[in-house]
């Protein structure tokens, strides 16, 4: 019996003592309170661009003319919207020192741009620009460029790239160009050119008169020259172009048929097909010493190579699976593989310069898409969808990617206009690039500033 | 036998009243999801509630010691100017660096002193706070006009943006709003009162959401994972800058675009509304995760 009258009062304090530990496991001691932030807004960043402040006239509408630039590209991007000049509370003109920061956030903008035109002695143009934070009310980021004054939009495109570049932690693509090929006339007698323009279409002009045709122009990575395809009689030929000098130079004469060079990373060799025999495959060229190495032995079409950015791997296209599709190998030749497995031909693969993408061609249930990948073929994402997209080129920051789209051409001959277009690596954005004349195979140049 | 049934019913007594003093316990405990409250009383013992004041100037110290890093980080850079004599290469174009503040010498002067009185000063924030709201309506949040924490749900679900729009808000903010009661009996506040739910914690997060420009299409954008420590004032306004944790990275321009991103964030929505007074002492010191990765797919 003494052990039933224990029983109960051990079983008791059991109870008790486990009410009580429940009751303080469940109190540990109350850390600060976390909160995750998983979401937000894709919205544009509204940002005030403030006219530069210039000195006399001349430079008061310079100042007027760079940020409208600025504005331009800003908003082109797709990341930012430019904020009125209307609802501007205080004149940005008139900041001297530091903005009032609570009249900026007022109208919403979460950066400022302020600065200022002036002309030297020398007639130099001197501008400076100043970017804030409106809500850390911190300056940001703050340059100043010498030039001649002729040069102004540069300034505009080196100062949007270092506003982009700050913000988005990404460098910029602004002081770049685009050369492509001009198209003109009707279907049959196409007159072909290639053009050069700055990457806002400013500064547009011909390269080559249109006599002969003129295909796949690609910048080099690392100068102001543009390796393309001219045909001589009726072989097609790889020229050198370099911008500055206007100099036109012959690649070589190939025994076959040459088709899609591009330059290699470091610009000192050209990557292409040959077409030997009737049976194409991938080769190089060191530009110096015209060396050439075939780095494909197959009886299948093996054709628009690409080289990674740290030039360590190639991109091409094949269709010994039956099929057009993806591959990727070693930049030897070594170890090719292919990555694209999806429903659907693929075709000219371009390796982002970040490197962490190939953007390509896809066509599929007769539609054509732009889209990328990662180099091991996963994550495939289409970006657009038309009649025909085609030709991907890269922005030198491989956010965007440029391509032009056909329109269908209609029985009665209208219609088949082709133009270029741009999206942004998100698939939004997608806008138009406005060219004097139709225009087709468009190439992103480096940033200017790094390619000389 | 007697003795047994004594013991017996004494047993039986004493597990009936363990059960009716322990069971509802037990019972609510396993309702509760968020944390108890027995913490929570040792806390306002500790630091009573009622006079909130004391525990806010103790903090204080703190933010403002810390104030000076995010404001000397200004007057360092001052150092570059020498770039600015830069302008000799010989390239078409030259480029220098502009030292942050326009002028080095107002600046350091302005700098300390002022900072202080436009964050601390409980005035300005407010001028600050009633000049903001205005051009904040007209924002995108402007679409929920109310905000209405029992409906979160429905309004961060941006594809049921429509159903949030058509309920009326008007009841549920009273229903969240109704910290007061609590505060009358003690035993309630002791219960439920002093903690912050779920909701107003949505609350809080909705907010900062709202405000978010993500920093959509960087390289590895889901590695961008920024820290944020903030400290509020009991009418919900920033007590201080906030704080950028792991600092160290800021040196990554990535980085150091989605953490201003985040800040940016957090001074666009402050001060935050719709916090109950009552517990301001949860919601004094938060910090706040940002993560993108949901959004860019990984």
């Amino acid at each position: 019996m003494t052990i039933v009258t224990r029983f109960p009062a051990a079983v008791l304090a059991l109870f008790a003592a486990t009410l009580f530990a429940v009751q303080f496991s469940a109190n540990p001691a109350q850390a600060q309170l976390q909160i995750d932030i998983t979401r937000g807004n894709v919205d544009p960043l509204p940002i005030a661009i403030g006219d530069l402040n210039g000195t006399t006239p001349d430079t008061t509408q310079v100042g007027r003319d760079i940020s409208g630039v600025i504005a331009a590209n800003l908003e082109r991007s797709g990341l930012f919207r430019a904020i009125e000049r209307a609802a501007f509370i205080e004149d940005p003109t008139q900041i001297t020192l530091r903005p009032r920061f609570g009249d900026w956030r007022l109208i919403n903008a979460q950066a400022l741009v302020t600065g200022g035109a002036v002309e030297e002695a020398d007639g130099r143009l001197r501008v400076e620009f100043r970017l804030w934070d409106t809500f850390a009310e911190q300056q940001m980021t703050g340059l100043v460029y010498v030039t001649n004054p002729e040069n102004w939009r540069r300034i505009a495109h080196l100062i949007s790239d270092a506003i982009y570049k700050r913000l988005t932690g990404e460098d910029g693509y602004f002081d770049t160009r685009i050369v492509y090929i001009s198209e003109t006339g009707a279907a049959d007698k196409r007159i072909k050119r290639l053009a050069l323009m700055d990457q806002d279409g400013a500064g547009h002009r011909f390269l080559t008169d249109g006599k002969d045709l003129v295909l796949t122009p690609r910048f080099s990575p690392t100068r102001q020259e543009i390796t393309y395809l001219s045909y001589f009689g009726d072989r097609p030929r790889v020229y050198i172009y370099n911008i500055d000098t206007g100099q036109q130079e012959i690649l070589g004469d190939f025994p076959g048929m040459t088709f899609a060079p591009r330059f290699s990373p470091d610009g000192n060799r050209v990557i292409m097909s040959l077409a030997v025999d009737g049976n194409s495959d991938i080769y190089t060229m060191d530009v110096r010493t015209r060396r050439v190495e075939q780095l494909t032995r197959n009886p299948a079409i093996d054709t628009s190579p690409s080289f990674a950015p740290d030039g360590s791997r190639i991109t091409f296209n094949s269709d010994r699976s039956g099929t057009q599709q993806i591959y990727v190998m070693g930049a030897d030749g070594d170890g090719q593989k292919r990555i694209s497995f999806g429903d659907g031909r693929y075709a000219t693969p371009v390796w982002s310069p970040r490197g962490d993408l190939i953007a390509f061609t896809k066509f599929r249930r007769g539609r054509f898409h732009i889209g990328v990948m990662r180099p091991d073929g996963t994550g495939e994402r289409l970006l657009t969808e038309s009649f025909l997209d085609e030709a991907p080129t890269w922005a030198p920051n491989g956010r965007v990617i440029m391509f032009f789209r056909q329109q269908p051409r209609r029985d009665d001959g209208s219609g088949g206009e082709v133009a270029l277009w741009s999206v942004d690596l998100t698939g939004f954005n997608e806008r138009r690039v406005v060219t004097p004349l139709d225009g087709s195979d468009p190439a992103w140049s480096p940033l200017f500033s790094e390619s000389r | 036998m007697r003795g047994a049934i004594g013991i017996s019913v004494a047993f039986h007594l004493a597990l009936a009243t363990a059960a009716w003093t322990g069971l509802p316990t037990l019972f609510q405990d396993t309702i509760q999801e968020e944390t108890p409250i027995i913490v929570e009383l040792v806390a306002i013992a500790e630091e009573t509630r009622a006079a909130p004041e004391t525990p806010q100037e103790a903090p204080k110290p703190e933010p403002e010691a810390a104030k000076p890093e995010p404001v000397k980080a200004e007057p360092k850079p001052p150092p570059p100017p020498p770039p600015a004599a830069k302008p000799a290469p010989p390239a078409p174009e030259k480029v220098a660096a502009l030292p942050p503040p326009p002028k080095p010498a107002p600046k350091p002067e302005a700098a300390p002193p002022p900072p202080p009185e436009t964050r601390v000063a409980p005035e300005p924030p407010e001028q600050r706070r009633t000049k903001i709201r205005p051009k904040t309506k007209p924002e995108p949040p402007k679409k929920t006009p109310r905000f209405d924490a029992s409906r979160i749900a429905v309004l961060i679900d941006k594809t049921r943006k429509d159903e949030a729009l058509e309920t009326e808000p008007d009841e549920a903010p009273k229903k969240f709003l109704q910290p007061p009661p609590v505060d009358d009996s003690p035993v309630q506040r002791a219960a439920i009162g002093n903690r912050l739910t779920i909701s107003e914690v949505d609350a809080i997060r909705y907010q900062i959401e709202q405000c978010w420009n993500v920093p959509a299409g960087a390289r590895d954008a889901r590695d961008l994972v920024i820290k944020i420590r903030i400290n509020l004032k009991p009418d919900g306004s920033l007590k201080g800058p906030p704080v950028i944790l792991d600092r160290d990275r800021m040196d990554d321009g990535f980085f150091r675009a989605a953490a201003e991103s985040a800040r940016r964030a957090v001074q666009r929505c402050t001060p935050l509304k719709n916090l109950p007074t009552s517990k301001y002492d949860r919601w004094q010191e938060i910090t706040l995760t940002f993560n993108p990765r949901e959004m860019l797919g990984g």
